[in-house]
Formats: C-alpha cells, sequence, structure tokens
C-alpha cells in the first residue's frame, strides 16, 4: 500500500468511519466493537478518491439499515444486545454478492466483501444482512 | 412422501378425473385406453350424460407439453390407466384433497416469533376490538421449530378471527379471557383456565401436520 493509499485510509478512519460507528451505536443503544482489516480495505488499482463512498456503501449502509429495522421496537433491542457483540469488516475472500459476503456466529458478525465490487447493491445487501441477523435473533 | 403415500385411500378413475378437473386442472395426464392407445394432456370437462357414463375432453399436448388446438373426447369406462406427469400435490390429487403435503419450514429466529406473537394479539385486538393476549410459549431454540411456531401463530389468528365474527364467539370470550399461551404436545387440545386459553398442539414437531382449522374452532367454541 502507497502513501496515497494510506492517507486516504487515515482519513475514512478519522472522519466518516467516526461518524458512521457512532450512528450505529446509537441505533443499537450499545457500543458494538468493530475490527476492520484495513489493508484488505484498500485495494490496488482502484482510486482512492472513492474510499469514503465506496466503504460506506458496502460495508456501512446495509448494516445501518439492517439494524434499523431491528431496533424498530423494544423486542429488537433487547434481542440484538444479547447476541450481537463484534463486527468485523474485511476484504478477504472476494466475495461480491451479500449472499456470501455476511456470516454470523458466537456473537459476531463478519462482512467480508469486495471493497469497490457492487457498490450500489445496497438494497441487495441490506436485504440479506436483515434476514441473516433475523435468523440468529 | 412415500410414507404419506400409502395412508392415501383406494379410488375409481372417475373420482380422480373429477378431483383433478375441479382442483387441478393444470395436471399433465397421460391415458392409456383399453386399445392400448396413449394421450397426453389436461382435462378440460368431465361430466356424466344420462346413461350415467362419465366422459372426459382432454386437451392433447405435444412433446414439449404445450397445448395443442387437438382434443380427445373419451368414455371413462375406456380408460385403462392414467399416468401423473409431474403433479404439483400428488398427496393431495390422490386423496381427493383429504391430505395435503407437509408444511416445508425455513430457519426463523426467536425475535421473529416474538414479533409474531405481537402481531398475532394486534392483528385480533385490530379485526374485533378483543384483547386476547400476547402468547405466552416457551420457545425451542431449534430455526425450523420457530419457524413452524411462527407459521402456525398465524393460522391460529385467523381461526380465532374467523370464529370471534360470531357475535355469541366474541362476547364469550371477552367475558372470560384475555390471556392465552401456546404449549408444545403430541396432539391439539384447547383448555380454558381461569382468564387464560391454552392451545396444546405440536408446535415443535415439523414432521407433524398442520393444525386442522375445523378442529381448533370446534374445541375453542368448546371452552366458549
Amino acid at each position: 500500500m502507497g502513501l496515497l493509499e494510506k492517507r486516504a485510509l487515515k482519513a475514512f478512519q478519522d472522519g466518516s468511519y467516526i461518524k458512521l460507528t457512532d450512528e450505529i451505536n446509537a441505533i443499537t443503544g450499545y457500543t458494538l466493537e468493530f475490527e476492520v482489516n484495513w489493508d484488505s480495505l484498500a485495494e490496488e488499482g482502484y482510486s482512492t478518491e472513492y474510499y469514503d463512498e465506496y466503504f460506506t456503501k458496502v460495508y456501512f449502509t446495509p448494516l445501518i439499515t439492517a439494524l434499523k429495522e431491528i431496533t424498530a421496537d423494544d423486542m429488537g433491542k433487547e434481542a440484538l444486545k444479547e447476541a450481537l457483540k463484534k463486527v468485523i469488516i474485511k476484504n478477504e475472500a472476494g466475495n461480491v454478492y451479500g449472499s456470501t459476503a455476511y456470516k454470523f456466529g458466537d456473537g459476531v458478525l463478519t462482512i467480508d466483501h469486495r471493497s469497490f465490487a457492487n457498490v450500489d447493491n445496497v438494497t441487495e445487501r441490506s436485504t440479506e444482512l436483515g434476514e441473516l441477523l433475523m435468523k440468529n435473533l | 412422501m412415500n410414507k404419506s403415500l400409502k395412508s392415501v385411500p383406494a379410488i375409481n378413475k372417475q373420482e380422480l378425473l373429477f378431483h383433478i378437473a375441479e382442483h387441478f386442472p393444470a395436471t399433465i395426464l397421460s391415458i392409456t385406453t383399453d386399445a392400448g392407445r396413449s394421450y397426453t394432456g389436461v382435462v378440460l370437462t368431465i361430466g356424466k350424460v344420462r346413461t350415467d357414463e362419465a366422459f372426459l375432453v382432454l386437451q392433447v399436448t405435444d412433446d414439449r407439453n404445450a397445448l395443442t388446438t387437438r382434443f380427445l373426447h373419451l368414455t371413462v369406462g375406456k380408460i385403462e390407466s392414467i399416468e401423473l406427469i409431474n403433479p404439483a400435490d400428488l398427496l393431495s390429487i390422490l386423496s381427493l384433497g383429504k391430505l395435503t403435503k407437509n408444511e416445508t419450514y425455513e430457519v426463523s429466529g426467536k425475535l421473529a416469533v416474538q414479533r409474531g406473537f405481537q402481531l398475532f394479539s394486534e392483528a385480533i385486538f385490530n379485526a374485533h376490538a378483543i384483547n386476547v393476549g400476547v402468547p405466552v410459549m416457551e420457545l425451542p431454540t431449534d430455526g425450523l421449530q420457530l419457524n413452524r411456531v411462527l407459521k402456525l401463530t398465524q393460522k391460529i389468528q385467523q381461526v380465532i378471527i374467523d370464529l370471534l365474527k360470531e357475535e355469541d364467539a366474541l362476547s364469550g370470550w371477552k367475558a372470560r379471557y384475555n390471556k392465552i399461551a401456546f404449549i408444545n404436545n403430541d396432539d391439539l387440545e384447547v383448555k380454558g383456565v381461569n382468564d387464560l386459553v391454552e392451545i396444546y398442539f405440536p408446535f415443535e414437531n415439523i414432521e407433524a401436520p398442520e393444525v386442522s382449522a375445523e378442529k381448533l374452532t370446534d374445541l375453542l367454541m368448546s371452552i366458549l
């Protein structure tokens, strides 16, 4: 990873990432632990100017949408708090669809999706993630 | 499926064809006559003439099961055998609707069931302005069993909504009960215990048949 990528990642970490995780914690009502494999998110050959938009759309917007639906009532908030403790975000397995990108087990949600593929499939990912979480709550 | 098929009653060709024509008209049949000729198609009509002899009209299909403009008019008595090709619900066809294939279940979580319970109570309240309570149940942990509980909840909800359309049933329920519980059991039973309606059913047995709306209605009426 070059300096340009490192700077772009830092800008995302200090800016949108903080806002997004704050928003998520406000939705859940408790502090979720996040573990992000930043190096894997910075795919080689892609412009750093899209980091902000693409990381948000690929990893965070579907999560926010799914969590909003689940926490729409007190039952959902309680069930989520009991079941979801940590979110891992990475780009390792080459997944490009929501159907294969999400795994849930032992209180950990793993999001493993390519950071620059099918970026605008936000609805598909939100639906898949929502269904997966509902099956496990 | 094979186990269920063993329990279907014996039926004759005429009963079978009438049932298919009425309930499963899209079923493709291969009919062989007593002269040894075979025709494949769907039943257009079946009826009886004055001599009490049944006849049927079959619209013939081609090799790709597409309907053609060829039609066969045949006396049922001339039919030697009937083959059903990829029927939608063989069990229902061969049992003349008395049996249906078991429900298939997907995985659900406890939250979905709890929300289903809440909706159960709200739907009945919205339909009849009566508080029957939110079902209480010790939920299983298996996702398929939870899905069965969810589907059964929706069926029980509909049975209660239909039952309470009758004024005497509604006033009887209102006067006595404001709580409801689902209890896992081998058989369907309904008990009224103080202000609580208890519905016993194999909620967790995913191999067991679905609840019979008719039997549940009768049992609920017996405690009102």
